[in-house]
């Protein structure tokens, strides 16, 4: 089995406690981000009655509805909360897989027994978060389903799909479900709704050949994801390898001279921490607390693992140009800690150059999309009389 | 025989060599009549495999390579450890 937790509109409701709490009458959504497309973020129950919804242009949702309140969003908040859940998601022994903030997925098998049975895995899970967040929680035999059964919960109140009824509890939800919580093409569900099948019930009733002729794989693996059959496996999340430094600056701080001095003196810090252990960042993350509410982030990967003071600085130096207001406090983070004793030959063969090339690109798209996004294909066993054990798949 | 997976493959590729489990549908004769909901026309080759007997994972199966309705070729196998379970594979 596999747990969903779900915080519905868990960016806006970290910020709005963060900045005093908002009354739930009030129809209030995230600003757009400084320096970003004009687009709005989540959005209050209030607000999403009126017809506002996370992504929408912000002269739109003006609009529809005219006293919309817009807050400063605060991404650094958000990680920081969404962190926080799955670090205590993680503390109750189980591997846990981050889906979007405030949305995490868990397989229960392992800590059953530990807890005293499934229901009690999912009270405590639901447990995790304040109550006044409404977390949701669901429980079912795959992935989109787990999901599914987590938005039909009540509040508090975890909801268990058990496989026989996994197929009937699906039924009625929209052909979308599959984009939003099964990464669905798009243009099939679009498809699929201009011909009239709107919802996963109808779509599960139909013959899998003649969907697999219509609309091809894609086609098949929403009919299978309709009968709520998920064969993904869950992908729990690597221990993160990360230094932190942060900064208080005395007064708001904008010119950059004072900001140079001040990334010079966390970049310094951060290469000075015993715990580093001679370990290079791949990735280096500029964060800020911006005057006036709300906060900035922008990450940078690195093209070559370094602890080079003047490296870093210049990697971190562009993106603090970008920063779209004054600071009240800065942070660093090094990210992708890897091994530093790395040693160059004198002489190198020929092609050599070039394979070190494509490493560094796979080690940048790596740290940038995830571990499982550049992988090779190795011949395991190229004389084996099953082609299934003839090759396999390594991190690069 | 099964044919050998050149050098430059894809991961697409890679993925048509792992099993999957397929309907198969039999003749009289024992030997499929549809593959997949797919009416079998020919079948061109058959050959088994028998591997590690010795171990506690042996592996026993029995390949058809099937030319289908429309042309298109396939190879699948019967798990003979499991019989009645049929897999298609790309060799």
């Amino acid at each position: 089995m596999l747990a969903a937790l779900l915080v519905p509109r868990f960016a806006f409701a970290v910020t709005a406690a963060r900045q005093g709490g908002i009354e739930p009458s009030v129809a209030a959504a995230l600003a757009p981000e400084p320096g970003g497309q004009p687009i709005v973020g989540d959005a209050s129950a209030a607000a999403e009655a009126a017809g506002v919804r996370s992504g929408m242009r912000l002269t739109e949702a003006l609009a529809l509805c005219p006293g919309l309140a817009l807050l400063p969003p605060d991404p650094l908040a958000v990680a920081a909360s969404a962190e926080e859940v799955l670090r205590r998601l993680e503390e109750l022994g189980a591997e846990v897989e981050p889906v979007t903030p405030g949305c995490a997925l868990l397989a229960t098998g392992p800590i059953e027994r530990l807890y005293g049975g499934l229901p009690a895995v999912l009270r405590r899970v639901s447990g995790i978060v304040p109550a006044t967040l409404r977390p949701r929680v669901g429980a079912a035999p795959g992935r989109f389903p787990a999901l599914a059964a987590a938005r039909r919960a009540r509040p508090g109140r975890p909801l268990v799909l058990p496989p026989e009824r996994v197929r009937e509890a699906l039924a009625p939800l929209p052909v979308t479900a599959l984009v939003s919580d099964a990464g669905l093409d798009p243009a099939v569900a679009r498809t699929l709704e201009s011909l009239g099948l709107t919802r996963l019930g109808g779509l599960a009733a139909l013959d899998r050949l003649h969907v697999r002729d219509r609309f091809g794989a894609e086609g098949e693996r929403a009919w299978r994801l309709a009968r709520g059959d998920d064969p993904e496996p869950l992908a729990p999340r690597a221990a993160a390898h990360a230094l932190v430094e942060s900064l208080v600056l005395p007064e708001a701080v904008a010119t950059e001279q004072a900001l140079d001095h001040a990334l010079r003196v966390l970049v310094e810090r951060l290469l000075a921490r015993p715990e580093r252990r001679g370990r290079e960042p791949r990735t280096v993350r500029l964060m800020a607390r911006l005057v006036g509410g709300g906060s900035w982030e922008r990450t940078s990967p690195l093209r070559d693992p370094t602890a080079d003071r003047d490296r870093l600085l210049l990697a971190l130096g562009a993106k603090l140009r970008l920063l779209p207001a004054p600071a009240a406090e800065l942070a660093v983070e090094l990210g992708d800690l890897a091994p530093g004793d790395r040693q160059h030959p004198l002489f190198r063969e020929e092609g050599a150059v070039r394979v070190e090339r494509l490493d560094a690109a796979a080690r940048q798209v790596r740290a940038a999309v995830g571990d499982a996004s550049a992988l090779r294909i190795v011949e395991v066993d190229g004389e084996s009389r099953l082609p299934e054990r003839c090759f396999g798949l390594v991190p690069r | 025989m099964t044919r050998r997976p050149t050098e430059r493959r894809t991961v697409s590729a890679l993925r048509a060599l792992v099993p999957r489990a397929t309907p198969v549908e039999l003749g009289g004769d024992g030997l499929p009549r549809r593959v997949d909901g797919r009416a079998v026309e020919t079948v061109r080759e058959e050959w088994r495999v028998e591997e590690g007997w010795w171990t506690e994972r042996p592996v026993r199966r029995r390949y058809l390579e099937v030319v289908l309705d429309g042309g298109r070729v396939a190879v699948v196998y019967e798990d003979r450890r499991r019989p009645g379970r049929w897999y298609a594979q790309r060799g």
